[in-house]
């Protein structure tokens, strides 16, 4: 949850797209992890990949990849709070 | 004669609705709690979430035993029972602690599940012993009453003192909020023990209750709701 979590930050970080390398570098995956991942958050609709207009590929987040992160935040500081 | 009503005649139903509100709040938090746990699958979350409805539970069930000493009309036979006239009879005497060692059972085991959870104790036994001491206590005790909300502050100390010594460090405000809650509660337990001077402790120790209660649910508000 937490890698999933930082996936989705370092997407949202870079303004709601991000290429698949930067985002390898960012969450510090490796390409073989980082595709697993993108796979299960595409099959989730949390992400979707699109074709630039340079021919590259981007990943976008998606609205309920922004629920899972303000979510997964309110968890956090949840925990923080009373001390989990 | 076993003094089982300490609350003044004016006041009957306020603490019931009083409790009410704490089992909502209670409630909030183990539901919240649990649904942490079903996302992250840590014991730890777990035993937060079932220690606060275990207390959510007592307070119920004190709600019920309160209703029917206070209202005869809601049920008849059971106010028979309990035979607050009195002279001590088996009937009454078992109303009385199943009803309240009920309640002061599960306040405890929540209390020390907290107290398990927020200190990050390794040990469960340990817990379990203190819980155990705790109970026997209670049960054999003449001052039933009174040697459970000792049991209560010294817990409710425990936890006092973890959240705001460790907000020394890190500081955050939710944190410290939380700190002061439980600090009502740990207050209000002493109260309740001055309950021996003057039924109007019960009272205040209901209303300190009740501002720590309210303090977590506006706690609980700003982190899950608000933002």
């Amino acid at each position: 949850m937490d890698i999933i979590n930082d996936m989705l930050n370092s997407i949202q970080q870079k303004g709601g797209r991000i290429k698949p390398t930067h985002l390898m570098y960012k969450a510090n995956l490796s390409h073989k992890l980082l595709n697993s991942y993108l796979e299960e958050l595409i099959t989730k609709e949390m992400i979707s990949k699109v074709d630039g207009k340079t021919g590259n590929h981007y990943i976008i987040i998606k609205d309920k990849g922004i629920d899972f992160l303000n979510h997964f935040r309110k968890m956090r500081e949840f925990q923080d709070t009373f001390g989990l | 004669m076993i003094r089982i009503k300490f609350s003044p005649q004016w006041f009957y139903g306020y603490d019931a609705a009083i409790d009410i509100v704490s089992v909502i709040v209670l409630g909030l938090l183990a539901f919240y709690a649990y649904k942490i746990f079903s996302f992250t699958g840590r014991k730890r979350d777990k035993y937060f979430a079932l220690s606060f409805l275990s207390i959510a539970l007592a307070f119920l069930s004190k709600v019920a035993m309160n209703l029917v000493i206070y209202y005869p009309k809601i049920n008849k036979v059971a106010y028979d029972a309990v035979n607050l006239t009195v002279q001590y009879t088996g009937q009454s005497r078992l109303a009385y602690v199943v009803g309240f060692l009920f309640y002061r059972f599960l306040v405890l085991l929540g209390l020390y599940g907290l107290y398990y959870v927020v200190t990050k104790n390794k040990n469960r036994y340990d817990i379990a012993i203190a819980m155990g001491l705790s109970t026997i206590i209670i049960l054999f005790s003449s001052s039933q009453y009174f040697v459970f909300h000792v049991a209560s502050a010294i817990i409710s100390a425990g936890i006092v003192y973890n959240y705001l010594w460790y907000n020394r460090k890190q500081e955050s405000k939710e944190r410290l909020r939380v700190g002061w809650a439980f600090a009502a509660i740990f207050f209000s337990q002493l109260v309740f023990i001055l309950t021996i001077f003057h039924d109007y402790f019960y009272v205040a120790g209901q209303l300190i209750q009740l501002v720590g209660f309210l303090i977590l649910a506006y706690t609980f508000y700003s982190i899950v709701i608000k933002k």
